[in-house]
């Protein structure tokens, strides 16, 4: 049988263009299919408006200036979770977003197009803790600390540079007593500057003479627009933010063996069995967005990397061998999101300014990591979004029925409304907000699975279902007290908790398991020739740190397995 | 009833606030209704795979009415407290709606998300620039033209977007 390529990518977004550039600069030829647009490509000018071109393969069709064309800076824009540029739909934004069932209080996160959910993440790249990894995983930490490496060095991840907000956060931190963490490999509780793949700081924002408005030049400009999608820099592969689509793409195309597709959704994975391999993935079925095309490819080897929702339900919709794992385990480290509220004389004595400027500098630039209870991370953001994260979302209703009785370390807990949310509002500027990522645990009762029913023209939609346990909770809480007393020892004036729900899904992870799903190379146990490159094959929640820089290790050393098993 | 529904909601949750006009300057008075994130609601919902905004509206409505809230009059006419009481009782019944849910009624699993999402999309839409999209705020997102920055912009003191901050502080901690 003719093979179109050697090996179909299913997803650009985290871990798939990972995958296709270590395959491509093995010689071996890709085609790396992706559900959403291209922004950023001379062959996609107007890439929610015309359907453009089936396919790129040359690094020459990069565009920087098609990319600051349609990346505006404005969040409706951009991040409207309904019509939006990066939002979990086709690239026609005349056309509705794709469908999931939530059974739940909620929302997903994500984003289709070439760099997928990386067009809008923080960049925050930590490793695993390692006693989530070690006599856990069915591989070890060490094995994992060259691919860690050589991923950290090809994005490339620094230590993130310092701004009010973050300043603030070390100063608290610090006077409660924590200690700052000097180690990628986090083995203690204490504070850093997150680990970002970010270019560092252009050299030139301090020279007074340096125009900001033609400014092409490398480096971060702090300008505040991470997910709001970064356009910073010379040429796409330049671009500040290493989005997939500015390092790995660029990357993948300069090796002349990888072929891009957008507007093309994978709707069937196709699996032949013979006596000499079993079962074995054969190709993909697809259908163009644009047009709904339908059309079958072929190749050796299969990468699944749609994410933590879409891979598991492309192997249910594609009518591949049951397991009891597959679409199971789904861990989100139950996200929390709270604030302190600054007055100006106490911002004076802890930085020297009267504000925090939540809008200033990468979006999320210090974290403090706990191994055992999880993570707690800043973040500032446009005032759309952030007003929506702190104020909006709440498993507690508004705070007014959350009254505090003087035991709670914070103010206010749960949702505001009226005077006093547009009262809070005017505080913006001086506001300092956190996250908590808690150290969820896996449980098969979690996870993606089929709607009996309802269906796109994608195929039967994934029902979303998260339940924490009492464990996380208590883990939770903890975190929620150590980040009030930062925010006190800070100065803060208020400290509010917004108690969200657990079924906020931005961290998706687990639901195809290594070890229960695939092997340690990560090919599936059922199926030979498929593998998976996405957050969905990780063992577990890694004890709270974002996920994406262990898929990208582990993308980077999956491509190494079928090189070998495959290619060799 | 749709348009008056969603009018009185996003009041409630983003009033107009006469008394940080006072304090604070004029600007401040100004409230949802004022940037019609009224509209901007109902274009969202109805932009779902099924329009969503009139069952929304309506299933909003009937559950406020049912429940002793005055009729036709829910979420209007109400003092600034009673309508964050009137929201916080919906807020307090969403969990027995979800529960109520039927996965095989095809036009109404919808519902729950977009019941649960409403504040959010209501202080994304208030605060975001979709008010300064003005004359071309209707039109898909694509043919859009932002005209003036909003007045929730200068509320909150965000100055809009920006290419760069002398922000630097340190890189050693
Ligand atoms: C606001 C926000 C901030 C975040 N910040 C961070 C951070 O700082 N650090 C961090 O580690 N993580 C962060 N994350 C999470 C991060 O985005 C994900 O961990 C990462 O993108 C996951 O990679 P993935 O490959 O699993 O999935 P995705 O990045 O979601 O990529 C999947 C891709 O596959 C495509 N696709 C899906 N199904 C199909 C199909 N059937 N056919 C064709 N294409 C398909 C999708 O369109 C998408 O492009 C953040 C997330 C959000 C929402």
């Amino acid at each position: 049988m003719d093979q179109d390529v050697d090996v179909i990518v299913i997803g650009a977004g985290g871990g798939g263009p990972v995958a296709a550039r270590e395959l491509g600069e093995k010689g071996i030829k890709v085609l790396l299919l992706e559900a959403g647009p291209w922004y950023g490509n001379k062959k996609w000018p107007k890439p929610n408006e015309v359907q453009g071109e089936i396919s790129s393969a040359a690094y020459e069709d990069l565009s920087i200036e098609v990319l600051k064309e349609n990346f505006t800076d404005l969040e409706d824009d951009m991040n409207n979770p309904v019509t939006g540029k990066f939002r979990w739909g086709p690239a026609d934004r005349n056309l509705p977003p794709w469908p999931r069932d939530l059974a739940q209080k909620g929302y997903t996160w994500q984003s289709a197009g070439v760099g997928g959910t990386t067009l809008l993440y923080f960049t925050n790249s930590p490793r695993a803790f390692p006693a989530a990894v070690n006599g856990i995983w069915p591989i070890s930490y060490e094995e994992l600390i060259p691919y860690y490496e050589k991923v950290e060095s090809t994005l490339p991840v620094s230590p993130a540079p310092t701004t009010a907000k973050e300043e603030l956060f070390y100063y608290g931190a610090k006077k409660a007593g924590w200690k700052l963490l000097d180690s990628p490999n986090v083995t203690e509780p204490g504070y850093r500057p997150q680990p970002n793949a970010i270019y560092p700081v252009n050299p030139l924002l301090s020279n007074p003479d340096f125009d900001i408005r033609t400014n092409r030049s490398a480096g971060c400009t702090l300008r505040g627009h991470c997910v709001n999608g970064c356009h910073i820099g010379p040429n796409i592969e330049g671009v500040a933010k290493r989005s997939t689509f500015a390092s790995y793409v660029p990357g993948a195309l300069r090796s002349g063996n990888v072929t891009v597709m957008p507007n093309t959704f994978a709707i069937k994975i196709l699996a032949e069995k013979d006596s000499a391999e079993g079962l074995h993935a054969v190709g993909v079925r697809i259908r163009n967005t644009w047009t709904g095309k339908i059309e079958e490819l072929r190749a050796k080897t299969v990468v699944m990397a749609g994410g933590s929702v879409e891979t598991p339900r492309l192997w249910l919709n594609s009518g591949l061998p049951h397991n009891g794992w597959v679409g199971r385990g789904l861990v989100n480290h139950w996200f929390d999101c709270m604030a302190g509220v600054f007055e100006e004389k106490d911002l004076m004595n802890a930085l020297g300014v009267t504000e925090v400027m939540p809008f200033v500098g990468q979006n999320a630039a210090a974290r403090f990591d706990y191994p055992g209870l999880g993570v707690i991370e800043t973040y500032g953001l446009t005032p759309g979004i952030f007003a929506s994260m702190l104020y909006a979302t709440s498993n507690r209703g508004f705070h007014t029925t959350n009254r505090a009785d003087g035991q709670e370390p914070w103010d206010m807990e749960g949702m505001v409304a009226g005077e006093l949310l547009k009262s809070l509002m005017r505080d913006y500027r001086r506001t300092l907000c956190i996250l908590i990522f808690t150290d969820d645990q896996v449980n098969q009762r979690n996870g993606i699975s089929l709607s009996p029913v309802l269906k796109d023209e994608n195929g039967y939609i994934p029902v979303i279902n998260y339940q924490s346990s009492g464990e996380d909770a208590g883990k939770r809480d903890q975190l929620a007290v150590i980040a009030a007393d930062i925010f006190r020892k800070a100065g803060a004036r208020t400290v509010i908790r917004a108690n969200w729900p657990p079924g906020i899904f931005i961290h998706i992870q687990c639901t195809m398991r290594m070890g229960y799903v695939t092997d340690n190379n990560c090919e599936a146990l059922q199926v030979k020739r498929l593998y998976i490159a996405d957050n969905s094959v990780q063992f577990n929640g890694l004890g709270g740190p974002n996920p994406t820089l262990t898929t990208q290790a582990l993308a980077a050393r999956t491509a190494e397995k079928i090189a070998n098993t495959y290619f060799a | 009833m749709i348009e008056n529904f969603f009018y009185f909601f996003v009041n409630a949750l983003i009033p107009r606030t006469p008394k940080l006009a006072e304090k604070y300057g004029a600007v401040q008075y100004y409230g949802a209704v004022d940037q019609y994130t009224d509209q901007f609601l109902v274009m969202l919902l109805n932009h779902y795979y099924i329009p969503m905004a009139e069952m929304t509206a309506r299933v909003m409505q009937r559950y406020g009415n049912a429940t002793g809230n005055r009729n036709d009059h829910f979420l209007s006419d109400l003092s600034e407290g009673e309508l964050i009481d009137a929201l916080q009782y919906l807020e307090r019944n969403m969990d027995e709606l979800v529960q109520a849910k039927t996965p095989f009624q095809n036009d109404r699993w919808l519902i729950p998300e977009i019941l649960y999402n409403l504040n959010r999309y209501t202080m994304f839409g208030y605060y975001s620039e979709w008010f300064g999209y003005g004359t071309t705020r209707a039109e898909p997102p694509g043919r859009r033209i932002l005209e003036f920055y909003p007045l929730s912009w200068e509320q909150t003191g965000y100055p809009g977007p920006s290419l760069g901050y002398r922000a630097l502080r340190a890189y050693e901690i």
